[in-house]
């Protein structure tokens, strides 16, 4: 409510600076139409300020919620992180949205496992021969955590593709 | 007739319920005159915001009142419905062919349309946004979009770490 009183106030005082821009630049209605060759003034352009640094961040955290809840699952989360690479405050607000393992079942940065949870990973491994990869050395090098939230990871290989894939456990059954 | 005046003095009459499909304008035209002084908005952008709500309102008034437009103009507190998706195929058609802008044209719409509360409108250029984000890299996003990259070399370190945890298969 107070938003809309504060948008008529300031409507208000803007309404007679209004009123002297049209006498100063003596353009009149014309009833009906738009007045499509007002796009060629001057002003027009001067006036907006096209860069997408100056994006509200309420606005550009609308984006960054689509792009983060669209892209659940890797591999396409990677996206969440390009996101977080592109300015310190794409960086903060994706931050902010992405929420911890426990909460959202996703992986998304390695760093923010590893700083801001502290907790001991479990992994159940497979029969199979595992090589490790950059991405199995992020999490055994996690610093040791409290014990009483264990997060539980576990590989799988896929026959098919010859890939590996690291699971996420959230509950004890899973492994 | 509602009488919009964008910030270069350029003025555009329009029905009220085009107009009224920004919330802001309703809640201003209620209890005032009206010509209403949009001062932020140019009138290149207020052309193209004008002409999205002129679609959303014929589209949206019509299956509600068919045979008078007078009497949609004067109900349409009660005909105008907003933050639903646009359901109507061939209103999403016609959305998809306006949000073919370049990305400057589009922060203009959406910072204007943000400003005058037309929620369709902002959700409709965020999508767009969101949309052509998805499935680039962080340099292709600054290019894309004129970001400046302001991290420290530190913090680019623990970018390239992150990076290559995300990236290394591509």
């Amino acid at each position: 409510m107070s938003m809309i009183q504060d948008m008529r106030d300031e409507f208000g005082s803007i309404s007679r600076k209004g009123f002297e821009m049209k006498l100063g630049y003596g353009l009149r209605s014309r009833s009906h139409r738009l007045i499509h060759d007002a796009v060629d003034l001057p002003l027009a352009d001067g006036m907006s300020q096209s860069c997408w640094e100056n994006m509200p961040p309420e606005l550009l955290m609308e984006v960054l919620i689509r792009i983060e809840e669209a892209d659940g699952s890797w591999p396409l989360r990677k996206g969440v992180v390009a996101c977080a690479g592109v300015c310190r405050s794409w960086r903060s607000i994706m931050k902010d949205i992405v929420k911890t393992p426990e909460v959202s079942g996703k992986l998304t940065f390695p760093i923010s496992v590893k700083q801001k949870l502290g907790l001991p990973l479990h992994f159940g491994v497979g029969s199979y021969c595992i090589t490790l990869t950059y991405l199995l050395t992020s999490f055994i090098q996690l610093q040791p955590g409290p014990r009483d939230f264990p997060l539980q990871c576990f590989i799988r290989r896929n026959r098919n593709t010859q890939t590996y894939h690291l699971y996420l456990g959230l509950t004890q059954d899973q492994c | 007739m509602i009488k919009l005046v964008s910030g270069d003095g350029a003025e555009f009459e329009v029905e009220e319920e085009v107009a009224f499909q920004s919330k802001i304008i309703k809640d201003i035209v209620a209890d005032a005159d009206d010509v209403i002084p949009l001062p932020t908005v140019s009138s290149k952008v207020l052309i193209q915001v004008i002409e999205y709500c002129r679609k959303h309102a014929a589209v949206n008034s019509f299956p509600l009142s068919p045979s008078s437009s007078a009497a949609a103009a004067a109900s349409s507190s009660s005909s105008i419905s907003y933050s639903k998706p646009v359901s109507d195929p061939a209103l999403r058609a016609w959305d998809n062919e306006f949000v073919k802008l370049n990305n400057s044209s589009l922060f203009d719409i959406v910072i204007a349309a943000n400003y005058l509360d037309i929620e369709e409108l902002v959700d409709l250029v965020l999508e767009t946004v969101a949309d052509r984000i998805k499935g680039k890299q962080a340099q292709e996003i600054r290019r894309q979009f004129n970001i400046e990259n302001d991290f420290t070399p530190e913090e680019e370190e623990a970018l390239r770490r992150e990076n290559s945890w995300a990236f290394q298969n591509n």
